[in-house]
């Protein structure tokens, strides 16, 4: 399902004292299948585009297709698109209530009006993507788990949609390295079963690792489109906008600035290691 | 969703109204709108709009905005108005249908209202518009001291209404962003009868309790802490003292006042 974002405008508090423009002419399409990564500093207009596209803000001016379709048209069937597009918001554990996991995953589903059965196994599909398991944990209420496995609970009631476009708002904040890793794992299995994914993040290290696109947005606008490898090349242009690359090519960064000549598109860990290794080897 | 949260309708700004202390601007507020319902010629009417046009104009906060705070109430001001128009019992009828009786008395009387509320709405809008929500409970707190000494929980009251103020936009934002969490899980808010939309506000309301639950057992701890155990023996960094504008504001207002009760 293509997403196509057509010079999206938007200001917050319009014609208030403290108005400010969060989106300026914001365009980009996305292909099926895609991973795609949005960096940028804190209040440069990340969340509001992806509010954008999973229908949930109005722009001001400008529009957006999915499959081809006007999301804000009139007759636009909006029950089609939340089914189509998952978004995860920062700390999605707040968004629990349900008496059992069970119940609150089964929350989409549900409103989407599939039947007994059909609820039961995507709970039991969207608890397993997440690690976890039905059987096991199905029956407590969410609020005896601790902070990553309610986090996981609320992912699975979004993936319980089974929506072909996951939209994810720094989704890993506040976890720890192993359920960091665990995490960025299962979206990546996700990815790889067909689901589109949108990530915000400022984990540099795991979308060099993982995305196939960054989009940069500064001030209100995208100025810069492109591969990992493409966009963290221009790491000095990054540092302007007070953001930076993946560890692995801040390394390599600086290395070359003590001339020593390491190719720019290093970007992730093993291809440092690689090449160091390579450099020793050889000395 | 939540758009334009008017309780906390400070316009921040540097002006002589906006820096007067916020003591005086209560009692100035409550007295102008004593005034607003005491006067009741025509001409007395004019002074007072001219007065809060002037004020108006002096806090540099905008026509528009103070027009705008009447929206709120506009329905009730409308209400009163016919039910004054219709319903008063004057003696000149000019028309009459059933109960409804248009008399020109009634009329005044329900211009008369309509002036009145819409000038009580607008002198504690400009004491609102120009005084910050911490302003206003510290002032408040300062002018209801007295009543501590009938053992009236004064501090405990400020300092109430000073975190629900301050919580108030937070937990709009809170609410937002539930909202658009569990509407892109398929929720809907805004459909069906009252029983099914009040069922519907459930995925809402659970997590909203939860964090503000929370938020105030963080609240608690920071404060406790920061040793805060009431108001006994705490002071302020910032002292509210009058100053010489406070008193000119006071001579202009009062000198008003007196002309506007003794003469109209």
């Amino acid at each position: 399902m293509p997403i196509v974002v057509e010079n999206l405008f938007f200001t917050y508090m319009k014609g208030m004292p403290f108005a400010h423009i969060a989106l300026d002419d914001v365009s980009f399409r996305m292909e099926d299948g895609e991973f795609m990564g949005i960096i940028g500093h804190t209040g440069c207009g990340k969340s509001t585009l992806i509010q954008m596209a999973a229908g949930l803000l109005k722009p001001d001016r400008g529009r957006v297709f999915l499959d081809g379709e006007d999301i804000n048209a009139k007759n636009y069937d909006r029950k089609k698109l939340r089914r189509r597009v998952g978004v995860v918001f920062q700390y999605p554990e707040y968004q629990l209530f349900e008496e059992t996991v069970e119940a609150d995953v089964a929350f989409g589903p549900k409103k989407a009006g599939l039947s007994e059965e059909e609820t039961r196994e995507r709970v039991s599909w969207a608890l397993s993507i997440v690690g976890m398991d039905a059987e096991e944990v199905g029956k407590l209420s969410p609020f005896e788990l601790s902070g990553g496995q309610k986090r996981k609970v609320a992912i699975a009631g979004v993936l319980a949609n089974k929506p072909g476009v996951l939209i994810l708002d720094e989704p890993i904040a506040g976890l720890d390295p192993a359920g960091r890793d665990s995490f960025m794992n299962f979206i990546l299995r996700l990815n790889e079963m067909g689901t589109s994914i949108i990530m915000i993040s400022h984990n540099m290290d795991g979308l060099a690792e993982y995305a196939g696109r960054i989009l940069v947005m500064n001030e209100s606008k995208i100025v810069m489109d492109g591969t990992p490898k493409a966009v963290f090349a221009e790491i000095e242009k990054l540092k302007e906008m007070g953001l930076g690359a993946s560890e692995p090519r801040e390394v390599a960064h600086m290395l070359l600035q003590n001339g020593i000549g390491v190719p720019k598109d290093i970007i992730r860990f093993n291809e440092l290691k690689a090449f160091i290794l390579d450099k020793a080897g050889k000395s | 969703m939540i758009k334009n949260i008017t309780l906390g309708q400070y316009f921040p700004g540097e002006s002589a109204v906006h820096n007067m202390d916020p003591r005086m601007k209560i009692i100035l507020a409550l007295a102008l709108i004593v005034v607003v319902f005491l006067v009741e010629s025509l001409f007395g009417f004019i002074l007072l709009a001219a007065f809060i046009a002037l004020v108006t104009i002096m806090a540099r906060v905008g026509a528009a905005s103070v027009i705008r705070s009447i929206r709120p109430l506009l329905f009730i001001i409308v209400f009163t108005f016919i039910l004054n128009m219709f319903f008063y019992n004057g003696q000149t009828v000019l028309w009459q249908w059933g109960a409804a009786r248009l008399t020109s008395e009634g009329i005044y009387r329900a211009v008369l209202i309509v002036l009145r509320l819409t000038f009580l709405i607008f002198s504690t809008s400009l004491l609102t518009l120009t005084t910050s929500p911490m302003q206003l409970t510290d002032g408040m707190e300062s002018l209801m001291k007295p009543l501590s000494r009938i053992r009236f929980p004064v501090h405990e009251m400020a300092m109430m209404m000073s975190i629900a103020l301050r919580f108030i936009p937070t937990l709009a934002e809170e609410t937002d962003r539930i909202m658009k969490a569990q509407m892109a899980r398929g929720a809907e808010f805004d459909s069906g009868n009252l029983i099914k939309k009040a069922r519907n506000m459930v995925p809402l309301l659970v997590p909203l309790f939860i964090s503000a639950f929370k938020r105030a057992d963080e609240l608690a701890l920071a404060m406790e802490s920061r040793c805060y155990k009431g108001g006994e023996g705490r002071t302020k960094m910032k002292i509210l003292r009058y100053a010489p504008r406070d008193f000119m504001a006071l001579g202009i207002t009062g000198a008003l006042a007196a002309i506007l009760v003794v003469v109209f």
